[in-house]
């Protein structure tokens, strides 16, 4: 081969390989300063969660941006003038490959330039590409690779609200703000060992992979809400028949103190107070005998349906202790008993569902103004101070810590159920029964214009008022309640001491508006 | 066929380095300002050294005629030097016939190797009697224009110290040497072989390992190495870069030139690079050859503005600053 070609040809070939080192390099350099992108898009997406729509779009951007800025640096990239300057760097020659090659394109007749040739011909023989090109990875490939183990690292991290990219995971469509999930989770509790709380799970889960909107969620925790609520009928019933049986039982001396612990609600207390008597029934003087069997028939006979498992052996003591058969009186009394302890759990467990209940619909609320605050993001008069997730969300979550822990007959459930008693059953946790501050509206009334009028001197001038309907600026759901979950669930009840029932009835009579027909006295 | 352009830059290396020995058997400490005036010799060029006095200046320009076989001479330049006094003047002589005739009297030029001494203390006048001997090899007296004989070769030695009563070479003058060397202090282990050297009764003795003719055959040779286009431009880019204002000037030669070097410094340039190429045993100047060569050929050609005045600026700097940011040959 002559010298000229064989200098060529090693051209040739240092200018591929500096070609593939060029490219090499280029696209791990590249690729270490693009790959800190998704890396900080998924550290960004750990704070604000991004939809799947946004990560694919984002991650298409990048590749196509990526993939056109590696194509414009690896195109038409290296000559062999390149690869003989770089051969000569390299192999420290000293710019005999750059004088040849410059002598190979403008040849010139002399004896000099041919001898030129033949050492930088003899030279290129001894020269290893391998060795002057070595296939290395380039330094930035390691931060490439780097970079790239720390993306997949994040997507596989084992944290809450990561979003596994590869497995094309992404933010829910919706997700719950933290009070909203600790409502949540209250009402997850409260509803343990119940097909409710399975229920509530998938309702939760289908909101938050997108199977379902919003506004079906709020039907099926409305529903779930129902389903729940259907029992509290029944409990008004027995809180109303056992204040009244407390009422008849406490007029005997024998009963007096079981029948207190009734009215206070608790029934667990109570029940030992009978056992006792029971236990005590043989010593018991024959008039105080009496006066129990009357008043013990009595209560059987007032209790409600509802209570028909107190009333049956109160209704079996009165007869025994009638016929003197103490024996059959003690067995009574100890059913009696054991008939308050279970109605004293089967209480408990319409506290917790009652619980539940007004969790769920805070959870309700919650969803509801979120829906709305999309729907309107833009109005100015939205509330001033919209609580997360919402007023029922952030009352539940704020009222609980504030509040004041129920004292034994403050409140509770049974609120009301005698007489105006201010007596209760406190049953459940103290924590549920709180006293609540006084409900404030901070509404913001609506700016009327106010015509100016017509006088006898001065300027007419148009003024500004507050809404004299009281139109507030705020929406009614935005309007904070002090008021706890129990609190609320009694106001809710409406319900009336059986007292006062006919003067409501007569009131609200009296001022219906006169129609066609006359009156009722 | 390359085998005898091998014989021929052996042949180069080795009278090259026979000279150089010899000169280095009386000249201790100075190799690369005697291979820098071998080579501006070789170069046909001509070489100023600048020095404080007791350097050996002289010694080494002596030293190198009684090296190689020319004739040298030796013109010590004082402030009363006349032109005449330097290239020779037409005399009144009575010839055999008794009559008056007009006869030129070669001045101490007409050699091959002339000294010029402390060239700067004669007035300009007299420093630009060899101006059209160094660029031309010719000397016009009168009417007539007599050549001098090659080779020929002018050292000129002058001192940076004693500026009173001295004469700065014109710019002119200045251009016409191919190389300023600057001699500076011994070392002092180079000190310790000077003095054994020169204070004994026996001196060094040199030989004349060199002639005309050669000098004038290596002379061609030199010439007839090749350069590339690449590396050519490379010294002119160089030699751009020393100039103020031009789209190639370097930074430190915009703010301190007044005036760059003329294209003289990049003959000097690349034909001092072809006899290092050959030095280095190859048959092409690279770009390590230009940058070798740079300060020799460019510090006298630099010369400097009022700011670089004041801040005493060193044309090597300015250079360095070229050599450094100028890209090689590509």
């Amino acid at each position: 081969m002559a010298d000229s070609e064989f200098i060529l040809g090693l051209l040739e070939n240092v200018t591929k390989r500096l070609r593939v080192i060029h490219r090499l390099k280029t696209v791990s350099s590249i690729l270490a300063t693009a790959l800190l992108f998704p890396v900080l898009f998924k550290l960004i997406d750990f704070v604000f969660p991004l939809r799947g729509s946004a990560v694919a779009a984002a991650l298409a951007v990048w590749g196509i941006a990526t993939a056109a800025w590696i194509i414009s640096r690896i195109r038409g990239t290296g000559d062999m003038r390149a690869a003989a300057s770089s051969l000569d760097q390299n192999g420290q020659l000293q710019d005999q490959m750059k004088t040849a090659y410059w002598f190979l394109l403008h040849p010139s007749r002399s004896q000099w330039v041919d001898a030129l040739i033949e050492q930088a011909a003899r030279t290129a023989r001894t020269l290893r590409i391998e060795v002057l090109y070595p296939a290395t990875l380039p330094k930035s490939s390691k931060v490439s690779l780097i970079l790239l183990l720390l993306f997949v690292t994040l997507n596989f991290l084992p944290i809450l609200q990561n979003h596994n990219w590869f497995r094309l995971q992404s933010a829910p469509p919706f997700r719950l703000s933290r009070t909203d999930q600790a409502s949540l989770e209250r009402a997850r509790k409260l509803l343990e060992h119940t097909g409710a709380a399975e229920q509530l799970e998938q309702i939760v889960n289908n909101l938050q992979q997108g199977k379902i909107a919003s506004e079906e969620a709020q039907r099926q925790i409305s529903s779930l809400r129902q389903q729940i609520d259907g029992g509290n009928l029944e409990l008004n019933n027995i809180l109303d028949g056992l204040s009244t049986i407390a009422n008849q039982l406490g007029q005997s001396p024998a009963m007096e103190s079981a029948a207190q612990a009734m009215s206070q609600g608790d029934l667990e207390k109570a029940a030992g107070e009978i056992r006792d008597l029971a236990e005590k029934l043989d010593v018991t003087p024959s008039d105080v005998l009496r006066e129990l069997e009357r008043n013990m028939g009595q209560a059987a006979a007032s209790s409600p349906a509802a209570l028909q498992d107190l009333s049956r052996p109160m209704q079996q003591a009165s007869d025994a202790l009638k016929n003197n058969d103490t024996q059959a009186g003690q067995a009574a009394l100890d059913g009696f008993a054991q008939a308050l302890e279970q109605l004293a759990e089967k209480l408990q467990n319409q506290q917790r569902q009652s619980q539940a209940s007004q969790q769920l619909a805070d959870l309700q609320n919650a969803l509801q103004q979120g829906a709305a605050s999309k729907e309107s993001a833009s109005d100015a008069q939205q509330s001033p101070t919209p609580s997360q997730g919402g007023s029922g969300g952030g009352n539940s979550g704020d009222a609980s810590p504030s509040g004041t822990p129920a004292a034994g007959n403050s409140s509770g459930i049974g609120q009301g159920t005698t007489g105006g008693k201010s007596s209760g059953t406190a049953l459940g946790s103290t924590e549920d029964l709180k006293s609540g501050e006084i409900t404030k509206l901070d509404v913001q009334l609506k700016m009327e214009g106010l015509k100016g009028q017509a006088g006898s001197g001065g300027k007419l001038q148009d003024i500004e008022e507050a809404s004299r309907q009281e139109r507030s600026l705020l929406d009614y759901r935005n309007v904070p309640s002090q008021l706890s979950p129990a609190q609320k669930d009694a106001l809710n009840q409406n319900r009336l001491p059986r007292e006062q029932r006919e003067i409501v009835k007569y009131y609200f009579e009296e001022i219906r508006p006169q129609s066609s027909g006359p009156a009722k006295p | 066929m390359s085998a005898a352009i091998d014989q021929q830059v052996e042949g180069f290396q080795k009278q090259f380095n026979a000279v150089k020995q010899e000169i280095a058997k009386v000249i201790v400490g100075y190799d690369d300002i005697i291979e820098c005036a071998i080579m501006s010799l070789l170069a046909a060029g001509h070489v100023l050294l600048e020095g404080v006095p007791g350097l050996g200046k002289t010694k080494l320009v002596s030293t190198l005629s009684e090296v190689v076989h020319l004739k040298f001479s030796r013109i010590q330049f004082t402030p009363d030097l006349m032109p005449a006094d330097i290239t020779g003047t037409n005399i009144v002589r009575e010839s055999e016939k008794g009559e008056k005739i007009l006869e030129f009297q070669n001045g101490p030029i007409f050699a091959n190797i002339v000294l010029a001494d402390e060239v700067n203390r004669a007035t300009p006048k007299t420093q630009s009697a060899l101006l059209e001997a160094m660029e031309e090899n010719t000397v016009s007296v009168g009417k007539t224009t007599y050549k001098l004989e090659q080779p020929f070769f002018v050292l000129a030695t002058q001192n940076p110290l004693e500026m009173e009563g001295t004469y700065p070479l014109p710019e002119a003058q200045l251009d016409r040497f191919f190389m300023k060397l600057k001699v500076d202090y011994p070392t002092a282990s180079s000190m310790g072989t000077i003095l054994n050297r020169t204070t004994r009764l026996e001196e060094p003795h040199v030989e004349r390992v060199l002639d005309g003719p050669q000098i004038l055959e290596m002379r061609k040779t030199v010439r007839a190495v090749p350069i590339a286009r690449p590396v050519q431009d490379y010294a002119v880019r160089i030699m751009m870069a020393t100039h103020p204002n031009t789209p190639l000037s370097n930074p430190l030669a915009t703010k301190y030139a007044r005036c760059g070097a003329s294209p003289r410094a990049a003959q000097a340039l690349v034909v001092g690079g072809k006899i290092r190429a050959l030095l280095n045993n190859r048959v092409y100047v690279s770009s390590d050859d230009i940058r070798a060569v740079a300060f020799g050929a460019l510090r006298h050609r630099i010369l400097l503005n009022f700011e670089g005045e004041a801040e005493r600026m060193d044309t090597d700097t300015i250079i360095k600053g070229i050599l450094d940011s100028t890209p090689e040959a590509h």
